[in-house]
């Protein structure tokens, strides 16, 4: 895939600034897809499809890229670690919202199939989900953003070079030294 | 000759394993950064360094495969991005059937694609014949597998039945089985039996504390996932304990289940770990029921004994038994020693205390000279090894074992400054020489042979090889002038003081811990020295690599 253009966050970000809505476009059609995704493997599997998944995450883009005062790129966090912290919580508020349930009525009862479930909690073991994201609260923002990035979103090196400032070479060593944490935070718990 | 008196260690000298500080266990930690990288990366973990952590990290692996399971998933979830599908086979139910995948007697596998969770999954289709068990038998798999939640069984996702036909859906595994492995690429190693092994223990573990049992357990029903996973599949003949005595008649594969058994005995978890210490055999001699190689340790010979006994009190009556054992071969094999107070929640975690700790090491590169027609300095060095014989030069692929004692001589035609450093997988660096308290010290006297390190004023000594670390790399640098800069920076480390038995002390403390990568700290040695070095006629250098070898 192929989103994140080489073009620096941090120009995009100014022209958006200056009120150049292309840049808006721009910001978007480069996060979209991966955070939709994202945000699709995350919702419980029954709540939405993708394309439904994709408005939401689109709706969110827009909306935060608009109001983006509350974001400081220089502040040492990424806009596209702000971007997916912002549509955690909206997706938090939906999943409250909408616990109801799918479309598979004709299980056996009994069956794992937990429409709660997320499609990411099925795919690696609901447990083994929330002790990841229970140990990864123990992080720093900043490791945080290096783990999602890459555990979550895929992102490589290079691309999270772009996201984050610095070089590939710079982020494999923070990431190494993040997922140690992250390691460590696991093995106590 | 036996010199342990006149032949003191002086690269780090083992102490009491009561003893140990964290830096004991560099290599291992180097095997976690290395599995670490392996994950972020998406590599397959190579076999030797899953074994080795089994033994020594049992926690931290088991963190690691939490992060390594979700990045998968994530990637899972990501795969069809963006790609154009053909249209389905057909549709069941909400899934889009996209290829047949193997047809058995009672059942077809597909696999497709669920539109709900945007993954692939493998779909077995209930296939009506003379010899099929029943529809509700077959959604009884479902069911038994939905009571199990472990990462060496398949995850289940739900079952139906549909347009009259059962059906269940479970993980698509990205891999293959292991019967399909040992025909592509013949028998496994004894390191890879017994990490299998261990895995299945777990699985077995998982299923006989819900009341289940497996039943059939046989190299095509045990898959491994790319990146090492290893996935015990095809529940259908397997059940309710408690059910046993009525149900199995039919089922199971007679090269993997006790005689008993097939005399008509009653199922029980038991024939599952005897099916094991078979499916082990097969592993390991290719072939179910054929003599086991040569190679495969006398240690593993006995637990695999014990597992396929004829007297059924014999064997294993818990996989937990049984996984302790194969640990124990994994110690022995690898030769890790597991965490001297080891922070686990695993019950047998600190009985290995005691293995021994064994490297065994191959040299890459062991004799350097520059001898060009041209050069009006000429210098040669040749690593070697000093055994109760003699000493013998170190050869490319040759093994080295802890406490193997090393000597560097060296030839040059000029008096020459030699600076010898040494660091270990965890990025440890430690200065061989030149060390405070030996009779040499640079400038080297030319025209003659000297070994290094040399003597202390009295005695003959040696570098000592110990600690367990998988790799060792050593850097020698040979210079016409003192190399101030790298004087300066070995300076600035702690002294180095050489002191027979003690070990020299570690460098590594102070260096910033971005250069506790592989050979960092040898590495900005090197970037420090590049403009000298570019000048051959001034400074050389040359690294020998040493690596932990097979397993013996």
């Amino acid at each position: 895939m192929s989103t994140l253009t080489d073009e620096p966050t941090l120009t995009l970000l100014q022209r958006l600034r200056a009120g150049d809505a292309a840049a808006r476009e721009n910001l978007v059609a480069r996060y979209l897809p991966r955070l939709t995704r994202w945000a699709h493997g995350r919702l419980p599997s029954g709540s939405r499809d993708l394309s439904d998944t994709q408005d939401l995450v689109q709706i969110t883009l827009v909306r935060v890229l608009s109001q983006l005062q509350g974001f400081e790129h220089q502040g040492g966090g990424s806009l596209l670690g702000y971007l997916q912290q912002a549509l955690l919580n909206v997706m938090r508020n939906e999943m409250r919202r909408s616990r109801r349930r799918g479309e598979h009525g004709e299980l056996p009862e009994n069956l794992t199939a937990d429409e709660d479930d997320s499609p990411l909690a099925q795919a690696a073991g609901r447990e083994r989900v929330q002790r990841y994201e229970r140990a990864l609260a123990q992080l720093t923002r900043r490791e945080q953003e290096l783990v999602v990035m890459r555990v979550e979103l895929g992102l490589d090196n290079a691309e999270m070079a772009i996201e984050l400032g610095g070089t590939p070479d710079a982020v494999r060593m923070a990431l190494r030294r993040a997922t140690a944490r992250l390691v460590e935070v696991l093995s106590d718990g | 000759m036996a010199e342990p008196a006149t032949n003191a260690g002086a690269m780090r000298t083992d102490r009491p394993h009561d003893d140990r500080t964290p830096d004991d266990h560099a290599g291992v930690d180097a095997e976690l950064a290395r599995a670490i990288d392996q994950v972020l990366d998406a590599q397959a973990p190579d076999w030797t360094t899953a074994a080795g952590l089994i033994v020594a990290r049992p926690v931290q692996l088991e963190a690691l495969r939490i992060v390594a399971d979700v990045a998968a998933g994530c990637r899972r979830l990501r795969a069809d991005e963006g790609t154009q599908r053909p249209p389905p086979l057909f549709r069941w139910g909400t899934l889009e059937v996209r290829e047949k995948i193997a047809t058995g007697a009672s059942a077809e596998v597909y696999r497709a694609h669920d539109p709900a969770l945007g993954i692939d999954v493998a779909l077995k289709l209930h296939r009506d014949g003379a010899h099929s068990p029943p529809a509700g038998r077959f959604l009884a798999e479902a069911r038994h597998l939905a009571r199990v939640r472990q990462r060496n069984i398949v995850g289940i996702y739900g079952a139906a039945v549909h347009d009259g036909r059962a059906g269940l859906w479970c993980e698509w595994i990205d891999g293959a089985a292991l019967s399909d492995l040992l025909r592509e690429q013949g028998a496994l190693s004894a390191v890879e039996a017994a990490y299998v092994g261990i895995e299945l223990c777990h699985a077995l573990a998982a299923l006989h504390a819900a009341g289940l049992l497996h039943a059939d357990l046989k190299p095509g029903n045990v898959l491994r996932e790319r990146g090492g996973r290893i996935v015990l599949v095809d529940l259908g003949a397997g059940g309710v304990a408690a059910d046993a005595a009525t149900a199995f008649d039919a089922y199971g594969t007679p090269d993997y289940l006790p005689a008993e058994v097939l005399a008509g005995a009653p199922r029980a978890p038991q024939h599952d770990l005897y099916s094991l210490g078979r499916l082990l055999q097969a592993l390991l001699a290719g072939t179910p029921g054929a003599p086991l190689p040569d190679g495969v340790p006398t240690s593993l010979r006995s637990v695999l004994a014990r597992a396929t006994a004829a007297e059924p009190a014999r064997r294993y009556a818990r996989a937990a038994d049984f996984e302790r054992d194969l640990i124990g071969v994994l110690a022995g094999a690898t030769g890790v020693a597991a965490p001297a107070a080891p922070r686990t929640t695993r019950p047998h975690a600190g009985w290995i205390a005691a293995v021994a700790l064994v490297v065994a090491a191959i040299i890459a590169v062991a004799v350097a000279s520059w001898n060009g027609s041209g050069a009006a300095w000429q210098t040669q060095l040749t690593l070697k090894r000093r055994t109760p014989a003699g000493e013998e030069a170190l050869v490319d692929g040759a093994s080295l074992a802890t406490g193997d004692r090393l000597i560097l001589e060296l030839s040059s035609n000029e008096p020459s400054n030699v600076y010898v450093l040494n660091e270990d997988g965890n990025g440890a660096l430690h200065v061989l020489f030149p060390l405070a308290g030996l009779a040499l010290q640079n400038p080297l006297p030319s025209g003659t042979r000297v070994q290094l390190p040399g003597r202390d004023g009295v005695r003959e000594l040696s570098w000592e090889l110990s600690g367990d670390s998988p790799r060792e790399e050593f850097l020698v640098v040979v210079a016409r002038e003192p190399l101030a800069s790298l004087e300066q920076r070995l300076a600035r480390a702690p002294q180095a003081a050489f002191a027979p038995q003690r070990g020299v002390q570690r460098v590594a403390a102070q260096l910033p811990p971005t250069l506790r990568v592989e050979g960092a700290g040898l590495a900005a040695v090197l970037d420090d020295l590049a403009p000298r070095l570019a000048d051959a006629g001034a400074s050389r250098a040359v690294a020998f690599h040493f690596r932990r070898a097979e397993p013996r």
